[in-house]
């Protein structure tokens, strides 16, 4: 073949393609240094992960002879990274020591279909650390916040992100606990990752998880952790009241259902035909897609056409797809009814006025009153310009509050594997920004849930529904027995 | 009524079928030529699977039919661009997907600074025909090393996938379709509606089929392609400047691939993993077509598209096997997909 000539042509495309690899290398930094974090700092305790857990409690001794090669290591990128500074105490469990500090690892989902999401929540988290004299160390989603102290230890904040698969979360989770030494840690976002991250945290009992947004009933329902604590509602009590309003108020009596096919909306609508099928009222399809479905044209298709309404649980760009090609399909000849993630706030601008009447239940309304939520909602939106209350930055906000009030109640005494601290947590009640909250016996909250109608782009309260409890007010012992929902459970 | 009329006519059409198909295969097992009677039973049995399941849902089939064919047009219009990339230049161009995403994207940029679709979707196709160009350059010394090749083009994809994550972030959204084919025609004999930008869509892609045959069969570039494609070397050594075409392709597949992402844009939404998703049909398609060509790559997509939507409408938990199933299917009777002849073994 023959040489090339270099021509104008040539040397044109050569500036070009240099420019657009500079810009292109100077544009990946931001996102490089988040991802490029983990890594840097996986290799040097190389040799600690075999043993996590035994170093836990005993370690405080060993944890200097530790965490000399730890910090010497860390040093290369001690500049901006949150995490650094926390590998030299990292063993140590954070007992009351002079020079002691917390660590709070939040988990959630910066990657994967609820990016989006994820900024949210971590959001919550940061607001109720800035309560507690921290300082917000940047505006990216990954930025720290520093300075925070309750009962005069420092509080350190490591993030880590999932993509919402549970296998991604529980290697998150793993390097904040094994790594960075977390103490308390916050999160995950969705319903498949908490029921991992419980399985995983039970083997360190000294560590609190405290969910964000996971809603999977059995996360606290059925065999439940002793160091797992959740302050919101699950799947099943976010959709609380929906089946009987849809039957009594609405006179639905036969409906379809279309859902993701995964734990956290099986429990929405087992929620919603528990109630409506014992008020009497039939399904007649339940349609399940993969999550992250492009392309719902198919799933429409299935749709019976002699339905009085069609109920649909689904989150993030899920719901947004499908709301978007239902109307365009059936120009919504068949009502809808939501579920409580498919109509959240984070989620209603896309919608637009398709979701204009849309009624569903949840913990969040924009119209409570409450003093609290206000506050939360001014707060917010100072802090984080632009951004309004939903159900990930507030339950995110009420988890890490409440695990700050527990440590500031025991004077931030984390000794005897957290024993003091989860009994304080496990006793925390308060007003949040949507409610009073109190925990039952498997540490599971019971709280306000509201029934919503979408007006105007914001929810309005049709009627609040107060202390909603895990077994939905059904006999513990009878709705423990129904076994989980799934796809096919309730029967009706 | 009329669906009753549709259904009988339809199961009418399908016992002719049965009928003709079974005497064949009689025919076949009676002449002793067993492959062929198990070809024509098996194809037998699944015309009477589909009929049966199309007619229990009759006032819907169409409308799955429907959105085989929208999806089988965005397949078509990825996987045209991929073939030709890789029946002329023997590239696997796994950043194909980014192209897509990176096309909608500026695309959406554009819409929103101008509100106008078409402008949107011109610019999104030239940018993505100039990423061509900046793959063609990046690829240029690694001609003929084929590993070498598709790792430049996965890391590519890698680079284009953060930037628009970086650029762009998590949030979804999609473009809005221009004026005229906003909202939906209602389908006949159905309660339900078929959006006009999906049947604009299946007629784009008819449209780039088209556009396509005539630049390879009707034009010298074609020619030169086509000659590319059957002796690379020859063609060189007849003073024809190969380079230049190799360049041309690269824009070419990088425009449909933009094309594509306008599309998938507009009637579904821009998110991040899209690529990857859209990348993998678009392989299936391509596989089974037969790599290389442009006919195969048309029915590949259509098959791919049809068997999909029947099967998420039937078997939605199974339909991601199903689709795999076809390829294995087409892979096992045809080795080298539908219309595909063997890779030259020298590359």
């Amino acid at each position: 073949m023959r040489q090339r000539k270099p021509t104008g042509v040539w040397r044109l495309l050569g500036v070009l393609v240099t420019l657009l690899l500079i810009a292109a290398a100077c544009g990946g930094d931001e996102g490089e240094d988040a991802t490029t974090q983990a890594p840097a700092t996986a290799p040097e305790p190389a040799p600690a992960p075999d043993a996590p857990e035994p170093p836990a409690p005993p370690a405080t001794e060993s944890a200097p002879a530790d965490a000399e090669p730890t910090g010497e290591g860390a040093s290369d990128d001690a500049g901006d990274d949150p995490a650094a500074s926390d590998d030299v105490t990292a063993t140590d469990d954070g007992a009351a020591d002079a020079t002691g500090s917390i660590t709070i690892g939040a988990i959630s989902t910066l990657d994967g279909p609820f990016a989006a999401l994820g900024d949210f929540s971590m959001h919550g988290v940061k607001l109720a650390l800035l309560e507690y004299g921290g300082e917000l160390d940047g505006t990216d989603t990954r930025d720290g916040v520093s300075g925070a102290t309750v009962a005069g230890l420092d509080i350190e904040l490591v993030i880590e992100g999932s993509d919402a698969t549970p296998d991604v979360a529980v290697e998150a989770t793993r390097r904040m606990v094994e790594q960075d030494g977390a103490d308390i840690i916050i999160g995950p976002l969705s319903g498949d990752e908490g029921l991992a991250l419980k399985d995983y945290i039970r083997d360190f009992p000294e560590v609190t998880l405290v969910n964000g947004t996971s809603a999977s009933q059995d996360l606290t329902l059925r065999d439940p952790a002793p160091n797992v604590f959740r302050f919101g509602g699950d799947g099943a009590m976010w959709t609380f009241g929906v089946g009987t309003y849809a039957y009594e108020e609405l006179g639905y009596r036969t409906i379809a259902t279309v859902a993701e096919d995964y734990s956290y909306p099986y429990d929405q609508v087992g929620a919603v035909l528990t109630e409506f099928c014992a008020l009497g009222g039939t399904v007649a399809e339940r349609i399940w897609v993969p999550l992250g479905t492009q392309d719902y044209s198919s799933f429409v298709a299935q749709i019976p056409n002699d339905v009085d309404a069609v109920f649909f649980a689904m989150g993030g760009t899920d719901a947004i797809n499908f709301v978007k090609q239902y109307d365009e399909f059936t120009g919504q000849a068949i009502p809808l009814v939501a579920g409580p993630t498919a109509v959240d706030q984070s989620v209603l601008s896309e919608l637009g006025d398709r979701a204009e009447g849309l009624i569903s239940s949840g913990p969040v309304v924009d119209d409570s009153g409450l003093a609290e939520f206000d506050a939360f909602a001014a707060r917010l939106d100072e802090v984080f310009p632009g951004q309004t209350p939903n159900i990930f930055n507030v339950y995110y906000y009420i988890a890490t509050k409440s695990a700050l009030q527990a440590l500031e109640e025991v004077g931030g005494d984390l000794s005897d594997a957290s024993a003091a601290f989860q009994a304080a947590l496990a006793e925390q009640s308060w007003q949040t920004p949507i409610g009073p909250v109190v925990l039952d016996d498997n540490r599971q909250a019971v709280v306000d849930m509201y029934l919503r109608r979408v007006d105007g782009g914001i929810q309005k309260t049709i009627e609040t529904l107060p202390k909603v409890n895990a077994t939905l007010g059904f006999d513990r012992d009878e709705y423990i027995a129904q076994g989980s929902f799934s796809r096919d459970n309730p029967s009706c | 009524m009329a669906p009753d009329r549709r259904t009988e006519a339809a199961a009418g059409g399908a016992q002719v079928a049965l009928r003709h198909l079974a005497g064949r295969a009689a025919a076949a097992a009676v002449g002793r030529n067993q492959r062929r009677a198990a070809q024509l039973a098996i194809s037998g049995l699944l015309i009477y699977y589909v009929t049966a399941k199309s007619i229990q849902i009759s006032d819907r089939s169409l409308l799955v039919l429907l959105n085989g064919l929208t999806a089988a047009a965005l397949y078509f219009l990825m996987a045209s661009g991929f073939t030709l990339l890789f029946g002329l230049v023997r590239v696997t161009n796994l950043a194909h997907g980014g192209v897509y995403l990176l096309g909608g994207y500026v695309a959406l940029s554009v819409q929103r600074a101008t509100g106008n679709w078409l402008a949107a979707a011109g610019l999104g196709f030239l940018f993505s025909g100039g990423i061509g160009i900046l793959l063609y350059v990046l690829l240029r010394r690694l001609r003929g090393e084929g590993l070498r090749e598709t790792m430049v083009t996965l890391g590519a994809a890698i680079v284009m996938a953060d930037q628009a994550l970086a650029h762009w972030g998590g949030v979804p959204s999609d473009l809005d379709p221009p004026a005229f084919l906003q909202g939906s025609l209602p389908l006949p004999a159905s309660p339900l509606l078929y959006p006009k930008f999906r049947i604009a869509v299946i007629g784009l892609a008819i449209l780039a089929g088209l556009a396509l045959w005539l630049l390879l069969y009707r034009t010298r570039l074609g020619m030169v392609i086509r000659a590319g494609v059957d002796d690379r070397d020859m063609v060189s050594m007849a003073g024809i400047r190969v380079e230049l075409v190799f360049c041309a392709v690269f824009v070419l597949a990088g425009g449909l691939a933009g094309m594509a992402g306008v599309a998938g844009g507009t009637y579904l939404s821009l998110a991040q993993g899209e690529d990857n998703r859209v990348l993998l049909a678009s392989l299936i398609v391509v596989i089974a077509g037969g790599l290389g060509s442009l006919r195969g790559a048309g029915a590949a997509a259509v098959l791919v598209g049809l068997v999909e939507a029947f099967a998420q409408t039937h078997h939605a938990i199974l339909s991601v096997l199903i689709t795999f199933g076809t390829l294995i299917a087409v892979l096992a009777l045809r080795p080298h997909g539908l219309f595909g002849r063997p890779v030259d073994a020298r590359l």
